[in-house]
């Protein structure tokens, strides 16, 4: 069975606990204007520019993004850095684009993986029908969820379609008992807002168990690549949020009674 | 913990002093051999007298509030010169004297003395022309051409590290030992006229050395005679107590301990130039006794300990290596001196050896932030993660220290040499990463080995390119080669033939020391020259090894690995084309360098395509070198290691099929070439370990880290478990350049302002104001390379 990556990156250390080899499925049903990673969003393959110096000399190739790869070549790239998950309780992270858009061949790499003993972490914004996602959950140790925004209207506006799905696929995870950290992206002008976490709290408190919380500041590192992709970015200016502001927004998930990160 | 005014003081001193030359040392040889006074004595006794004569003579100089005195010339960072070994010529002195990097200053005095008294002596009869007088052509062509360089060429054979045992023995302990070994010898043994004469050698130097103490004390009883203040009066009487105990008697308190060392310390280096890395080797443990003794009796406090091991790290910072002759004075900008301090590991016995002491080193070393000593951590399983996080702390500051090294993969590297286990945990790592027991080993270094260089020249059967010489055996021309392997045929053969033009000059070289140039103090430190009355150099150490370091196997994997993908397995170039690019240094072949750049399997990435031709090599030149004996009865043995030398092995080496330019310096240790490992370091273990690090002396992998990811705990975790998942797989070391790449361009730009930068170059750290432009380049590309 095949599945199409576009990118793999070892030595993840953001990704889950440990050091994990991250694999990027393509494809996203979402459209967050802050994507760093806006080469994931198409399914297929897709053309970058991309410069390559040598000397004083610069060469501008076509470089292709996307690569189709079988369940077993994956987990073979991913055995290659166990002794580094054994020294650091690390594994493997399946990341996106949306990992669940591909259920049946994520299901099929996380069954061999859980087989040859690899922890497995499962990053997903939850946009994506996900037929398979019960028999997922049963191989998958950790669900990193992402959550920007249960507010309707903002959803529809920054992110795109699937709001209820997002919602729905949440509490199945959490159903299934499995472990899940919550992410979400602090947006400056989308997301930080009292009410914006206020509103996340409120679907999070559905919960059967409450998950961690971790926030993750947006940054600009992939702003350059829109210009590659000939694509114009939609963030305009928008810096990263203070610390100040970070710290605010994950006091009031503590005081709302979730455990951040 | 602060640092107290007067080591402040010191550490300026120390950073501030000029590297000058000193002629002290070459006008007091040159007076002891001219008076003549020992020309019916043997040579080992002809040695120790010349020492004893140097050490009776020269200026004593005690720094303001120093707690640890000797300086081996005048005054701090004042060289002395070896004029037995290599003589410099006035000419020579000019060059250090003016050259922009690392100049060694020479006032008119020390001219005049070199002009008048040193040259006019030492002209013609000095160990480096008895070397090239011997020397056949065939070794000449290939030393010219850069496939090899020789250590020995203006040093002294030296390279060992001093054992625990030292700092339990008093000099006239060991007198007591040669006494008995006197006794016991056989006089009708035929050896037992060298050993007689060895023994009165040893005796002579350990005498010697006594005395030279005791000048210190002499002096250091007039300064407290004078100084007012109590407090250091009573300091200074202390002193010249420990220098009426020590060398002669085994140390009792740590502040003896410190002095006793150093006094070695400065009779090994003064003796001769051994190049390199005298060092006190595990010095946590054996410091640890005195430590805890003077702590529980109340005899010390916290305070004193780090005032003395600062003082004492100072002292290694006074002493540069000593400055070169000929066209290396111009070229080599290496004068660190190379000590190693080692930190952790086991004991003897096995057990966890990290203790109380080898903390506080790593605060003094932060507190100190030298350039020497530098200092490395042994890394068993069995030492605690806390360990590594406390050297990781100072690690993320970014200059260069500690590295990093597996002492279970050092004692299965020493085990399989076939030293005894208790010896083989004794020992550990020295210079750059050369595995040796402590103590009880002497192995040196002969030369770096330019594997890259020799394939450029199987491309051209056996002839350099660069000057049209036939350096080597005619191997068939490249484009003859019918397939890969005839190509690694032919490549084996050149690689086998200038090894063993390497080791037939080594033996010439080895054999010219052991009759000329013995060094009966050195001997007097290492076992079990006493007991066998032989010498350091002469095979007396219970093991001896010689070293020849192979250099660029990232490179060469590379070269070997595009050849094998384009021109035999995708053919989609030929021979013919690749052959006629590299003379153009790719002018005109640009789209054909790109693709080997960036569209070619790279060694660093755990490719096994390209990984395949890095065990290959490593195998063949394993074997090139290794199961030769030389005239001391070493074993040849191999390691992987450049310190600089990459850089002068790519000045000499033609554009290579990797897609590199001509000149441009080659990849460094085990290291992937500069840039091409893409994949992240984990994918740079796993290249690293795939070939076998247990049959070596030593490796040196190079890991670049941007300061964000040394920054967190997390990342730092990170690196913990990476140092700890290649370590499994029995890597042998791993170091850190944690330095972007913006502050080391803004360097090269406002020199001024980054004085004190220091970087990991390869093996050691350097200021990177004193690097070439050339290394400055190189490590600023390695720095770049970040993940993705």
């Amino acid at each position: 069975m095949q599945g199409i990556v576009f990118d793999i990156k070892r030595y993840a250390i953001h990704d889950g606990p440990g050091i994990r080899t991250t694999f990027f499925f393509k494809g996203c049903a979402l459209r967050c204007r802050w994507c760093h990673n806006p080469e994931s969003q198409p399914r297929g393959e897709t053309l970058a520019r991309q410069t390559l110096r040598v000397g004083q000399r610069e060469h501008v190739e076509e470089q292709v993004i996307g690569r189709v790869v079988t369940v077993e070549e994956l987990v073979s790239v991913a055995e290659r850095d166990l002794l580094c998950y054994e020294e650091s309780g690390g594994g493997v992270t399946f990341s996106g684009g949306e990992p669940l858009l591909q259920d049946r061949f994520l299901e099929r790499c996380l069954e061999r993986c859980k087989e040859r003993q690899l922890h497995t972490c499962v990053d997903t914004s939850g946009a994506a029908p996900a037929e398979r996602l019960d028999e997922i959950c049963r191989w998958t140790d950790l669900f990193l969820y992402d959550v920007k925004t249960m507010n309707p209207r903002k959803f529809k506006m920054h992110v795109g379609e699937g709001f209820e799905v997002v919602r729905e696929n949440l509490r199945r995870i959490a159903r299934s008992g499995k472990e899940i950290i919550v992410r979400v992206p602090a947006i400056p002008g989308v997301n930080m807002e009292w009410e914006d976490t206020w509103e996340i709290v409120g679907l999070l408190d559905e919960l059967p168990v409450a998950p961690r919380v971790q926030l993750l500041p947006y940054h600009r590192h992939g702003i350059d690549k829109y210009a590659r992709l000939g694509r114009r970015q939609e963030m305009g200016d928008t810096m990263p949020p203070a610390r100040e502001e970070i710290a605010a927004m994950n006091k009031r998930f503590q005081d709302a009674g979730f455990d951040t990160l | 913990m602060n640092t107290s005014e007067r080591i402040n003081k010191l550490r300026e001193q120390s950073l501030q002093a000029e590297n000058r030359v000193s002629a002290e040392r070459a006008l007091l040889v040159t007076e002891f051999y001219k008076s003549g006074v020992a020309d019916a004595q043997p040579v080992p006794v002809q040695r120790a007298l010349a020492l004893q004569y140097i050490l009776e003579n020269k200026a004593i100089c005690i720094n303001d509030g120093e707690l640890i005195v000797g300086e081996r010339g005048p005054a701090p960072k004042a060289t002395p010169t070896y004029p037995e070994i290599c003589l410099h010529t006035l000419r020579d002195l000019e060059i250090l004297h003016e050259r922009p990097k690392v100049s060694f200053t020479s006032d008119e005095a020390t001219r005049a003395a070199y002009r008048d008294v040193i040259i006019p002596f030492w002209e013609g009869r000095t160990n480096r022309d008895r070397l090239f007088e011997r020397l056949p052509d065939a070794w000449k062509e290939a030393y010219n051409a850069g496939i090899f360089t020789e250590f020995q060429e203006q040093r002294a054979p030296g390279h060992t590290v001093l054992g625990m045992k030292m700092f339990r023995t008093g000099l006239l302990d060991i007198k007591r030992e040669i006494s008995e070994a006197r006794e016991k010898a056989d006089p009708l043994d035929p050896s037992v006229v060298d050993k007689m004469e060895e023994w009165q050698a040893m005796e002579i130097a350990c005498d010697a050395l006594v005395a030279y103490a005791g000048r210190h004390a002499v002096a250091l009883d007039a300064l407290a005679a004078k100084e007012e203040d109590p407090r250091r009066r009573d300091e200074l009487e202390r002193m010249a107590a420990n220098c009426r105990r020590v060398p002669a008697h085994a140390p009792r308190t740590l502040h003896e301990a410190l002095q006793h060392y150093w006094f070695i310390h400065l009779g090994v280096i003064t003796e001769l130039n051994p190049w390199d890395s005298f060092n006190p080797g595990r010095l946590d443990q054996s410091l640890y006794p005195f430590y805890r003794e003077g702590i529980d009796n109340g005899t010390l406090t916290t305070e004193e300990v780090h005032e003395m091991l600062q003082s004492f790290w100072i002292k290694f910072n006074n002493h540069p290596s000593p400055p070169k002759v000929g066209v290396t004075a111009q070229e080599s900008n290496t004068y660190t001196d190379f000590c190693l301090i080692n930190l952790g590991g086991l004991d003897e016995n096995g057990a966890d050896g990290v203790n109380e002491m080898s903390y506080i080193l790593l605060d003094v070393i932060r507190e100190m932030r030298l350039l020497q000593p530098s200092s490395m951590i042994q890394v068993s399983k069995k030492n605690p993660d806390r360990f590594i996080r406390a050297a990781l702390e100072i690690i993320k500051t970014g200059f260069g220290q500690p590295s990093v090294f597996n002492t279970d993969a050092i004692i299965q590297e020493m085990l399989r040499a076939g030293k005894d286990i208790r010896d083989a945990r004794r020992g550990g790592c020295s210079g750059c990463v050369e595995t040796g027991a402590f103590g009880t080993e002497a192995y040196i270094l002969t030369g770096y080995f330019n594997l890259p260089k020799i394939l450029e020249v199987t491309l051209h059967d056996g002839r350099d390119p660069r000057t049209g010489v036939q350096v080597g055996p005619a191997t068939g021309s490249a484009t003859s080669f019918g397939s890969y392997d005839a190509l690694f045929r032919a490549f084996t053969t050149q690689v086998n033939y200038f090894a063993r033009v390497k080791i037939a000059g080594n033996n010439i070289i080895e054999r010219v020391f052991m009759q000329h140039m013995p060094v009966p103090f050195l001997s007097v430190l290492v076992e079990d020259c006493v007991r066998n009355g032989k010498d350091y150099i002469r095979g007396g150490a219970r093991y001896n090894t010689s070293y020849v370091q192979g250099v660029g196997l990232g490179s060469i994997t590379d070269m070997l690995t595009a050849i094998k993908y384009r021109v035999f397995d995708r053919k989609d170039i030929t021979m013919e084309t690749l052959l006629e690019a590299l003379h153009a240094d790719f002018a005109g072949h640009e789209g054909l360098q790109r693709d080997l750049l960036f569209h070619t399997p790279k060694y660093g990435n755990d490719d096994d395509y390209a990984d395949a031709q890095a065990v290959a090599v490593f195998n063949m030149y394993h074997d090139a070198v290794t199961g030769y004996k030389s005239p001391r009865g070493a074993d040849y043995r191999v390691n992987m290691l450049p310190t600089t030398c990459h850089v002068y092995f790519g000045q000499v080496t033609g554009a290579t099929p990797d897609g590199r330019n001509a000149r441009v310096p080659l990849s460094e240790g085990i290291s992937p070439v500069q840039g091409s490992d893409t994949n992240g370091p984990t994918a740079v273990i796993r290249s690293a370990a795939k070939i076998d690090h247990v049959r070596t002396g030593g490796t040196l992998l190079n890991q670049k880290f941007t300061p964000s990811l040394l920054d967190t705990e997390e990342g730092r975790e990170g690196v913990l478990h990476l140092i700890r998942a290649y370590f499994r797989a029995d890597g042998h070391h791993v170091q850190f350049n944690v330095v972007d790449a913006r502050t080391l361009r803004d360097a090269q730009l406002h020199p001024e302002n980054y004085r004190d930068l220091i970087v990991r170059v390869a093996g050691y750290s350097d200021y990177f104001n004193d690097l070439g432009e050339d290394l400055q380049n190189e490590i600023i590309l390695r720095t770049e390379q970040t993940f993705h």
